[in-house]
């Protein structure tokens, strides 16, 4: 028997019970308590993410599967992001595309219907190995998404040989439900019977206690979920087709049958009789019933007078729906087969699992710093494929479905879609790896500024956000601290913007083959209301103006990941952050720009590709650049609360900006032409680089 | 005009082909492929999607279904059919409309937005209609295939062109014979096209704020 | 030469959604109960100049597992071959 418990853990099981648990409770003590199900090792910490907050409606504390917020006039915003990381090293195709699947399941948990999704991706680079998974893991998600008819807006691609052995597979989904109408997850009271939909399989057995190990290669088979876009299109439908006459509802995901009951009971005890489970193949173990990780299936808590009407959508659709027992007073979890009690559990042991706060360490960093001329490191900048334009990606994937997505993928930062109500949202994903491994603390921060800025580009103002905390082995002491670190950034960040935390996930044990763990790479994805008009940027002649300070900054960024750190690291300064999204927000409503964007990865020279791309030539005064004379600091430097826009009225935001308590320069300008940089009246000729800009994703991987 | 909109399992665009049809003032609804009567519409739609999950090939599963049966009545009676990408790939699996619908050459699904020319304006869907419309594609199995390509021209309503109406090869998005978008019946009361004309009926959603997708399915509200 | 088929499946054990539908949707609407498991999968054709019919088998094995043409981690793999003239099949 595999189990993930310490000996520890085993002996106060043994110890709460007062004796020797069979095998089944084993493993489903192993399952509640694994790390993907218990955040045994986390917690403490999440708790200090700021989760309440004006618009709330759903909360992480309220074990709920998804958080939710209110956008207006009834309607709830409903938000979740997960990754499916390790499944995706071994099947990307089925990795990613199984990653969404659950993704949209919990989203429908809630009643709410899914209307985009993100992915924000990242593999070791583009050799064969990255290929391969690259292509597969974008066909994957462009599978499972299209098929269930929901688009795909936008994400992230990253390149770094930290990701080599371990890619991360990230989707977030944002869903639309009336407030009033939100489904909890958890029962109140005894009495409803539980209904399962959908057939149990052998797929899966062990998900859970797989995505709480490390890697270990070809032995990890029987984790592996193949994808069946139809039948998840299928719980899809039927799902919001009777939300209104069930009591509670949870996807089954990581810990299967024994997690589902456990969580969904709460407290209060639940009765199942296995052998009324549908099955897939015959022969199944009761065991292996209880904690098997098929897909597509949901539970649901329903009152008896509507288990007929309940069970009725699904068999329209030819999917099976059984009662398979029900929710009960007494605290315990019992598991019974053909009368055989297989499993009785008191409820309250399997939902305290210890926690956990392991050792502290700072690593030691230390850069080794190349030497490089600045064409050179233009050149190779952006040349590098994560700036490269994705159309690639995005022309894979359905975005126009549901005739609601206004900004469409790779047109701006961030994805408008419209909402029910006629207001509009944006929504982004956003980590940044390069940072984090220098210092997770300050790129905890700088995640969320740059999330809420991305969102302030195109009009909208952050209203929630969701986390994923992506790191090493807990066990180990310098993985540990950054973890905790950059939770305290995300904290302080999102206390700042007013943007509660309404939930966000946990993976841990991310590491290469020789247990090196990934660079630290939490990821922030935040929604946002538009506030009066979007922006639909197009790049037309026009005054270059940098609003924020360019600092010497070049540490932790995509400069300093190729040439070594030099000047300092970037740090998050909110208040900066803030106000220029104000002002941008405000530039938008008053159709005072036609183009901008955040700086971010690649800075200055990175954000100049699109304005490259669209068949213009930049003009730039280094000059006029307020804050620092370095000029590779001037180019590449990642400083935080920046904006280059593009505007006919460069005055209108120098009084603007002092006005707000920030600054404002014109650096120079756009005009119509090939693809040159004019750096002080000095032409550096670009059009290798745009033309790869464009293409090197479709050479690459078509 | 009294409109189903055919619901298979598997199909994603039902809601929006009835928001578009909804600006025409067509009497539209949702029905789903086990309760389809065709006696109760003067037309239909069938949207686009991935019915059964378009597993062996796409639209072949639903091809075979008994809603199927009861468009073939209404396409015989002369009542309008439109088929819409998914939708498109079950007439032609159904033997309703000729040809077939192959992998994309490149392999692989593609989203972008083509400009069509309408060749053919002898049917209720394109009298009177623009020259050239703007609309977006969305399929991995859209490459129309037909043996004899004289024919293939013949019933092409829709080809990929350029903004200007010129039906060249490089604009195929995906390597169908004759740049064929779209066909309809000798007849011209069924209709098949891979392009999305409902993501085209929201000046908001398209490129140039343009709605052509509304004038081909201005039919059914009349 | 020598004809070689290389067929790609799921392995026994791993779910194969796509047959599974062809089954429940098509097939047993009217032969239910006389055909058992359907499975969907790849099929690749190889006209091979070999020595012997191991040989050329065993070649597009190796292509098959160099060039990552299965997923050893979901599919099997079944080769069979057949000695042609001309390459035709």
């Amino acid at each position: 028997m595999m189990l993930t418990l310490s000996s520890k853990e085993m002996e106060l099981v043994r110890s709460t019970l007062d004796r020797e648990p069979n095998e089944a409770e084993w493993k489903v003590v192993d399952a509640l308590w694994s790390e993907h199900c218990s955040y045994k090792s986390s917690k403490t910490f999440l708790r200090s993410l700021p989760t309440t907050g004006q618009g709330v409606i759903m909360s992480v504390e309220d074990w709920q599967d998804a958080g939710a917020v209110d956008v207006g006039d009834g309607w709830a915003l409903v938000l979740k992001v997960e990754s499916h990381n390790h499944p995706s090293a071994v099947d990307p195709y089925n990795g990613a595309a199984t990653g969404v699947g659950g993704i949209l399941r919990d989203i429908i948990s809630k009643g709410a219907r899914p209307i985009a999704l993100l992915d924000m991706i990242r593999v070791g680079g583009l050799d064969a190995k990255g290929k391969w998974l690259l292509k597969n893991i974008i066909a994957g998600i462009a599978s499972y998404g299209n098929s269930v008819g929901v688009p795909v807006v936008g994400g992230e691609l990253s390149f770094d040989p930290t990701y080599t052995d371990n890619p991360l597979v990230d989707v977030a989904c944002v869903g639309v439900v009336k407030a009033s109408e939100i489904v909890p997850s958890v029962v109140r009271t005894p009495g409803l019977k539980l209904v399962l939909v959908g057939f149990t399989g052998l797929d899966g057995i062990g998900g859970a206690s797989f995505a709480s190990r490390k890697l270990s290669g070809m032995d990890e088979i029987g984790a592996v979920q193949i994808a069946d876009p139809f039948a998840g299109k299928i719980l899809i439908d039927a799902t919001l087709e009777v939300r209104g006459k069930v009591e509670a509802m949870k996807d089954l995901g990581g810990g299967g049958l024994a997690v589902a009951v456990t969580e969904m009971a709460n407290g209060l005890g639940a009765r199942v009789q296995l052998e009324r489970v549908p099955l897939r193949v015959k022969g199944m173990s009761p065991e292996e019933i209880i904690i098997s990780e098929t897909q597509e299936r949901m539970l649901f808590a329903v009152k008896s007078e509507n288990v007929q009407e309940v069970c009725r959508a699904f068999e329209d659709y030819n999917y099976p729906c059984e009662v398979i027992g029900e929710i009960v007073s007494e605290p315990r979890i019992t598991f019974t087969y053909e009368g055989k009690v297989v499993v009785d559990l008191p409820s309250q042991l399997l939902l305290s699992p210890p926690l956990f706060v392991w050792p502290m360490n700072r690593k030691v960093r230390t850069e080794e710093v190349k030497e490089v001329s600045v064409r050179e490191a233009l050149s190779t900048i952006l040349l590098h494929p994560d700036l490269g334009n994705k159309e690639w990606a995005y022309s894979q994937f359905d975005y126009e479905v549901g005739v609601s997505t206004l900004v469409k993928p790779g047109q701006a930062d961030s994805a408008v879609i419209e909402l029910p109500n006629g207001r509009q949202i944006a929504v982004k994903g956003d980590a940044n790896q390069d940072l984090c491994e220098v210092d997770a603390y300050e790129c905890g921060k700088a995640i969320v500024a740059e999330a809420f800025r991305n969102l302030a580009s195109v009009g909208a103002r952050g209203i929630a956000a969701v986390d994923h905390l992506q790191f090493g082995d807990p066990r180990k002491p310098e993985v540990y601290q950054d973890f905790v670190d950059s939770i305290r950034g995300i904290s302080e960040a999102a206390k700042f913007f007013s943007v509660p935390i309404v939930g966000g996930k946990v993976s841990f044990h991310n590491e290469d083959k020789n247990g090196n763990p990934i660079k630290p790479t939490p990821l922030i994805v935040m929604a946002g209301l538009v506030e009066g008009k979007y922006l639909k940027p197009r790049v037309e002649e026009g005054w270059l103006v940098l609003l924020g300070i360019t600092r010497n900054e070049l540490r932790g960024t995509l400069f300093s990941r190729l040439f070594g750190g030099r000047g300092e690291v970037a740090r998050a300064r909110l208040m900066e952050d803030l106000l220029a999204s104000e002002l941008i927000i405000k530039a938008i409503n008053e159709s005072k720009l036609t183009w901008n964007k955040d700086i971010n990865k690649g800075g200055l020279a990175g954000s100049l590709l699109p304005i490259l791309a669209s068949g213009h030539a930049v003009h730039i005064n280094t000059k006029a650049v307020i804050g620092t004379r370095d000029l590779l600091s001037i180019l590449f430097s990642e400083s935080g609360g920046r904006f280059l826009v593009l505007t006919d009225d460069p005055h209108w935001f120098h009084i603007q900006a002092s006005r707000k308590g920030i600054v404002a320069s014109t650096i120079g300008k756009v005009t119509k032409g090939k693809a040159s940089l004019f750096l002080d009246d000095v032409e550096l000729p670009l059009e290798r680089e745009v033309e790869r800009y464009l293409n090197m994703l479709e050479e690459e991987l078509s | 005009m009294r409109t189903a909109v055919l619901k298979f399992p598997g199909t994603t665009c039902e809601e929006d082909v009835v928001k578009a049809l909804r600006l025409v003032k067509a009497e539209a609804e949702v029905v789903k492929f086990n309760s389809f009567d065709p006696d109760r519409y003067q037309g239909v739609v069938i949207p686009g999607g991935f019915s059964f999950g378009d597993y062996l090939r796409a639209g072949t599963i639903a091809a075979n279904s008994e809603a199927m049966k009861g468009v073939r009545e209404m396409a015989d009676q002369g009542k309008l059919v439109l088929g819409i990408c998914n939708g498109f790939q079950i007439l032609v699996e159904s033997g309703i409309l000729k040809g077939a619908l192959l992998p994309n050459l490149k392999l692989r699904f593609i989203t972008k937005w083509t400009y069509v020319r309408v060749s053919r304006k002898d049917t209720p869907f394109t009298r009177g209609i623009k020259d050239v419309l703007l609309m977006p594609i969305a399929h991995a199995e859209g490459r129309y295939y037909l043996e004899d390509e004289e024919e293939a021209r013949e019933l092409a309503v829709f080809q990929y062109s350029n903004p200007s109406g010129l039906v060249v090869e490089e604009v195929n998005p995906n390597g169908s014979v004759q740049n064929v978008a779209g066909i309809a019946n000798q007849a011209g009361n069924v209709i098949g096209l891979m392009p999305h004309p409902e993501r085209a009926s929201f000046s908001k959603l398209t490129p140039d704020g343009s709605t052509d997708g509304l004038e081909i399915l201005r039919v059914f509200g009349k | 030469m020598y004809a070689v088929e290389l067929i790609i499946v799921n392995k026994d054990g791993v779910r194969d959604p796509e047959g599974e539908t062809i089954k429940r949707f098509v097939i047993e609407e009217q032969y239910s109960g006389i055909i058992g498991e359907v499975k969907a999968g790849k099929y690749v054709r190889f006209l091979v100049e070999a020595k012997s019919k191991d040989e050329a088998e065993s070649l597009v094995k190796r292509i098959a597992e160099e060039k990552r043409l299965f997923n050893p981690i979901v599919h099997k793999i079944i080769v069979r071959s057949e000695r042609v003239e001309d390459g035709s099949p």
